[in-house]
């Protein structure tokens, strides 16, 4: 299983407590490639985009409008 | 930030430094789809971690950026045809925050760089917003950071002068063509639009598209407004980018 999160200290927390996910962009439960943008957070006026750490089946563990932090797993993908 | 993220972070160059930053400035007025554009290419070019950050500075046609959030609000596509026949054409942009009206009265600038491991939004921002001060400090201008009530696009890096928003950040992180790691933020100042101009159209647009955000022209300014001698607007947006550019360059 490879995580796929949020780096740990991308932002400064005291300054912008949370992000959102603003969206995924592969279901549940499907197939992805490695190096694939897999989502995208937005942080007050930033967006950031999420790729997948290895190919496999991704489960999500973060929904979409679902609240992040530095370090927070947003899903795990099962390698094929 | 730890100590080692706070050493690569370091790893970039710090504005001034010689050779440190490319500077890409364009002199003509673009339209603001072309100008975007622009500033994804240049993210395109860069094809290892170590390139050369860049800052491009470039003068959009009158335009209203908004976010990808916005083009989901329901009436987005009924609001963006009424603005674009009454002289605002509305531009999907891949950063966040809200609706920014843009024209020849602003400057629109961008850094451009690879986003090294430790990298941090933060950081990010805040060298662009200290460039910025500092180019307006040259027009004896003092402008704080920190979020303006009321302003359109608002954010924890409005630069404001005496209150009011004179400039606001944003910012993308993505993987370019390269599948290079890079981070764009970018920066409008308000040089000589007027403020009940870009207020009414941002209303105008949210208003029609069924969007909550709505701003007060009060809470905002331009260059132009703040500088008791000013030149000719015009001739201010261009001493604006050539200051931007001598500070980024060391020159």
């Amino acid at each position: 299983m490879a995580d796929v999160a949020v780096p740990e200290g991308l932002w400064d927390t005291q300054k912008v407590p949370e992000g959102i996910v603003a969206n995924w962009f592969c279901r549940d439960g499907g197939t992805v490639e490695a190096g694939a943008t897999v989502a995208e957070l937005m942080v007050e006026k930033t967006t950031y985009e999420i790729a997948a750490p290895a190919a496999g089946r991704l489960h999500i563990l973060v929904p979409k409008d679902g609240v992040v932090r530095p370090g927070t797993i947003l899903g795990r993908i099962e390698e094929a | 930030m730890n100590t080692l993220a706070r050493e690569r972070e370091h790893r970039l160059p710090p504005f001034g430094a010689a050779g440190g930053w490319r500077t890409v400035r364009l002199a003509q007025l673009l339209p603001a789809k072309m100008g975007l554009a622009r500033m994804q290419q240049v993210a395109d070019e860069i094809a290892h971690e170590a390139a050369v950050p860049a800052l491009l500075i470039w003068r959009s046609q009158r335009a209203l950026l908004v976010t990808r959030q916005d083009t989901r609000l329901p009436g987005f596509h009924e609001s963006a045809a009424q603005m674009a026949s009454v002289g605002w054409p509305v531009v999907a942009r891949r950063s966040g925050g809200g609706a920014c009206p843009v024209g020849p009265g602003t400057l629109e600038l961008a850094t451009v760089e690879p986003a090294l491991a430790g990298a941090t939004m933060n950081a990010k921002y805040e060298a662009l917003s200290a460039l910025i001060q500092a180019a307006l400090h040259g027009f004896g201008i003092a402008a704080r950071s920190g979020p303006v009530a009321s302003a359109y696009c608002r954010g924890n890096y409005d630069l404001a002068v005496a209150g009011r928003k004179i400039a606001g950040l944003s910012q993308h992180w993505f993987r370019n063509r390269n599948d290079i790691r890079c981070v764009v933020t970018a920066a409008s100042v308000n040089v000589a639009e007027t403020s009940d101009a870009l207020a009414a159209a941002v209303n105008r647009f949210y208003g029609a598209a069924g969007g909550r955000s709505r701003c007060r022209a009060a809470c905002l300014t331009g260059l132009w407004y703040c500088c008791s001698n000013a030149a000719a607007a015009a001739d201010l947006v261009r001493d604006l980018g050539g200051r931007l550019a001598a500070l980024a360059g060391g020159g």
